[in-house]
């Protein structure tokens, strides 16, 4: 965790994270490379067929994709089997963990068989699925939860056994029932973790969502990727990899940078 | 009101491993109304088990504590305890912490609000509001744990070690803070401590346990005026008869029954040298 530390005042009164841009040295070696790209191209050093100027790009994706309905609808498809998983795996870890993290008992039955079943790859599973389920959204789905699954299950059950027991015995004096304890201890104290695990999940999400897509020829962005490429428009490959990168800034920017700056307000 | 609060025959055993161990033997000893009762003991004696069955937080093997003629079975809105690790929620600002118990009570939110204010006045935190405790000093941390205690109108007060975790400086301005809180408030204070100078200091009686398992080895009643001074003359002499006390069970203890047990190893290995 981050040891800067920020004074109270301060604090206070910068109650929204602001929208930072990367600091400027990335930010030159970013365009430089960027720049580098685009002559290699422009000079004839490099096809175009088979790598697009980042001007091409650019321009594709603002004349011809932000106007093109079928690509929103692949980029929402995509977007909601992401988000559709990582919130079922929440609604299902969220408990169980804080359940195992609680219970000796309880963990000693669960946490073992989590733990084997977390270190297999889950797209070895996914050909199993497909069979079962049929492909369609709703194995997409059940994959990208069974995947976020375990990074949220492990975060959110070492959080609840970091609880201090002085912190529990507060709320015992103060005569808290189990909603309270839950509501006033558990949540709170879990939630930087809750945070951590979500950030994994999302990246492990994303590139199961993508292989499903391809795997199983889900209208989505990965698929995109996939016919584009072997049509040899390599345009549209580009641009769908450029909206993925986008969609996960964004994620991160304006959902985890902000999630993690509330809880670095207080923590240690 | 006499015998307010009570310990009757209080005794705590663990379960480890390998059987049973009897933390807490038995414990008697009555609190009265209004009255400032320091626990002393040596380390690991089980003082603080003992406090944590004084407030329902434990259940005693045998024995019951009673209170105001009712028996203790678990947490009761009369008694708030100040913990030793200052036990603040990181989370909650200053403000929030200090609510946090009227909260749990369903008090308004208005009237939480003004009750954790005038108490955070109180305890000298005025303007410290919106910090969160890692901002503060140790120090303040506690000020806030007392606040804490002290916004849902407890009728006794329980304090585990308060001030062990402070540097001596501040433990003797908070220490004289506390007695003139209590003097104020009349309401029942039980502090358990490992300081004696500090029991003697705030304690109307001074309860001394024995080593683990425990039992009340004796009470001694502190006649000295208030405010106490460290070098006054009785001051010292009660402070030399109850360290006298707890040094014989520091003897007694299984630390210096090791210690000894090497001693005696060497003097013996000395003796086989000198031969």
């Amino acid at each position: 965790m981050a040891k800067e530390r920020i004074r109270p005042e301060a604090v206070i009164k910068s109650k929204k994270a602001p929208f930072k841009l990367p600091n400027s040295d990335g930010l030159a070696l970013f365009i430089i490379l960027v720049l580098g790209w685009e002559c290699a191209i422009q000079l004839g050093l490099m096809p175009g067929s088979i790598l697009p100027a980042p001007s091409s790009i650019i321009s594709d994706i603002l004349l011809n994709k932000l106007t093109d309905a079928s690509f929103w609808i692949r980029v929402v498809l995509s977007f909601v089997t992401l988000n559709g998983g990582i919130l079922f795996a929440l609604l299902l870890a969220t408990p169980l963990a804080m359940v195992a993290g609680l219970s000796k008992r309880a963990d000693s039955c669960m946490t073992p068989m989590v733990t084997i079943m977390g270190s297999l790859p889950d797209i070895a599973i996914l050909p199993i699925l497909v069979r079962w389920v049929g492909p369609g959204m709703a194995v997409a789905v059940l994959i990208s939860s069974l995947c976020a699954f375990f990074p949220i299950f492990f975060a959110v059950r070492e959080g609840v056994r970091e609880i201090p027991v002085e912190l529990v015995r507060v709320t015992e004096v103060f005569g808290s029932n189990r909603r309270d304890l839950l509501r006033s201890l558990v949540l709170p104290a879990t939630f930087p973790k809750m945070v951590t695990g979500l950030r994994v999940a999302y990246d492990f999400v994303w590139e199961i969502v993508l292989a499903i897509e391809i795997f199983s020829g889900l209208a989505g962005l990965g698929h995109l990727i996939d016919i584009s490429s072997k049509a040899c428009d390599m345009v549209t490959a580009f641009s769908s990899v450029f909206v993925i990168a986008l969609m996960s800034v964004l994620i991160d920017r304006l959902v985890f940078s902000r999630l993690e700056a509330s809880v670095r307000r207080w923590l240690d | 009101m006499r015998d307010y609060l009570v310990a009757d025959h209080l005794c705590k055993a663990f379960y480890i491993p390998d059987g049973q161990k009897v933390a807490v033997k038995d414990v008697c000893f009555s609190i009265d109304e209004g009255e400032f009762a320091a626990i002393v003991g040596p380390s690991g004696c089980g003082k603080s088990t003992v406090l944590r069955m004084l407030a329902g937080l434990e259940k005693p093997s045998s024995g019951k504590v009673m209170l105001n003629g009712e028996e203790v079975t678990h947490p009761s809105s009369s008694l708030s305890m100040v913990f030793q690790s200052f036990a603040l929620f990181p989370w909650r600002t200053v403000l929030q912490n200090v609510e946090y118990g009227l909260e749990l009570r369903k008090v308004p939110r208005m009237e939480r609000r003004e009750r954790a204010l005038q108490l955070l006045e109180y305890v000298g935190l005025k303007g410290y509001e919106s910090y969160y405790p890692r901002d503060l000093s140790g120090g303040m941390k506690q000020r806030v744990g007392l606040a804490r205690a002290l916004a849902v109108d407890p009728e006794v007060v329980l304090l585990d070690e308060p001030f062990s975790a402070i540097d001596e400086f501040t433990a003797g301005i908070l220490r004289f803070e506390l007695h003139q809180i209590w003097r104020k408030m009349g309401t029942t204070f039980v502090i358990v401590t490992h300081n004696l100078s500090e029991a003697i200091e705030l304690g109307d009686k001074v309860i001394v346990l024995s080593q683990a398992p425990s039992e009340v080895k004796h009470v001694k009643h502190i006649p000295l005026k208030r405010p106490r001074r460290h070098d006054d003359e009785e001051f010292v002499a009660i402070h030399k008869s109850l360290f006298e006390l707890l040094k014989e069970e520091l003897n007694a203890s299984a630390l210096r029954r090791e210690l000894s047990s090497m001693d005696e190893l060497r003097r013996l290995t000395d003796i086989e040298q000198v031969r």
